[in-house]
């Protein structure tokens, strides 16, 4: 009669299958159930004062509501603040940030809303508030979108 | 030299100078008459457009479109009211973007006819119109700047959520009255 019982050998080439199959389940999960990602584009702009400078990059929302702030990482010398503001194709910029200073980060919404709702947008930018005779200015940022909402 | 080599290497002579003359004419730059408008301001390295330049500018890129819209439906002479903001103040438009706008005007009116003859039950021709929409990636202005694969995904993840069709979502989200006009585009 031959004996069915496991061995310790075969069980132990049983265990690792099972943690292998595991390992490979849970790899699929985790790549499947991954969020979308949050994004960040550095931003120039090189502008005078009441000008709207339009940047040629269609960028993406996906989520319902999505958290998006703008830091600015430089203004030059002059004191200046910086403006964003995002246009889709179906209304007149339908978010806006507040004027954000040097080392300051401002948060972009739609009107009335506390997110910005999901879809493809263009991102523009204005200079404001800087000293007189520093026209135009340099300023730098980083803009962060794409990023859940969280109330 | 021996005469039986005189011919081929004549041959060949005649070949690599044709072949140089050919290159040559292939990678020539364009000429001064296709070099197109010019932007009115460079920063950081790269041209804007002023508004006063946007029509021209929208008239250049629109002529001679390398893909058709569909049946009907033109661009519109001057450039969408995305291009001319009513508030009084001056904008700057950057190198790249009439062409990104034009290739949204070109996937939305494809979008529309396909949502058209898909309600009309034409589903045929429907399909045809996305079919049509798979030119998008190789245009001016998407090509090399937009994902369209994550783009796309973007958009059947909306839909999901919205319980609708990715293009429907799509049309609803980026055709808008900006640059896009159902009612009004030159059908």
């Amino acid at each position: 009669m031959i004996d069915t019982r496991p061995t310790p050998r075969t069980l132990d080439r049983k265990l690792v299958l099972l943690v292998v199959a595991l390992l490979m389940a849970m790899a699929s999960v985790v790549s499947f159930a991954t969020p979308a990602q949050a994004a960040t584009a550095t931003l120039v702009g090189n502008q005078g004062m009441n000008t709207v400078m339009h940047y040629n990059t269609a960028r993406t929302n996906s989520n319902g509501q999505n958290f998006v702030s703008f830091r600015a990482t430089s203004v030059g010398n002059s004191g200046g603040y910086v403006v964003i503001g995002l246009r889709n194709s179906s209304g007149t910029q339908f978010a806006s940030g507040p004027s954000t200073g040097f080392g300051q980060t401002g948060t972009i919404r739609n009107s009335g809303l506390n997110y910005v709702t999901a879809g493809t947008f263009y991102i523009n930018a204005r200079w404001v508030g800087a000293c007189g005779g520093c026209n135009p200015g340099r300023w730098e940022g980083v803009l962060t979108y794409n990023v859940r909402y969280v109330p | 030299m021996k005469k039986r080599f005189i011919v081929p290497l004549g041959v060949l002579a005649i070949v690599a100078v044709c072949t140089i003359i050919g290159l040559g004419a292939t990678n020539a730059p364009p000429s001064d008459d296709s070099a197109g408008i010019e932007p009115t301001t460079q920063a950081e390295g790269v041209g804007w457009y002023s508004t006063a330049q946007i029509d021209a500018k929208w008239a250049e890129v629109t002529a001679d479109y390398e893909e058709e819209l569909p049946s009907g439906t033109s661009f519109p002479v001057t450039a969408p009211e995305f291009f001319h903001p009513q508030d009084g103040q001056d904008h700057l438009w950057e190198e790249g973007l009439t062409e990104t706008i034009a290739a949204r005007y070109w996937r939305c009116a494809w979008i529309d006819e396909a949502l058209e003859q898909e309600e009309a039950g034409r589903d045929a021709a429907a399909d045809a119109a996305l079919d049509a929409i798979d030119s998008y990636a190789g245009l001016p202005g998407v090509a090399g700047v937009v994902d369209v694969d994550v783009y796309d995904s973007t958009m059947r993840d909306a839909a999901e959520r919205e319980g609708t069709d990715a293009h429907q979502e799509e049309f609803t989200l980026d055709c808008g009255r900006e640059v896009y006009l159902p009612q009004e585009a030159q059908k």
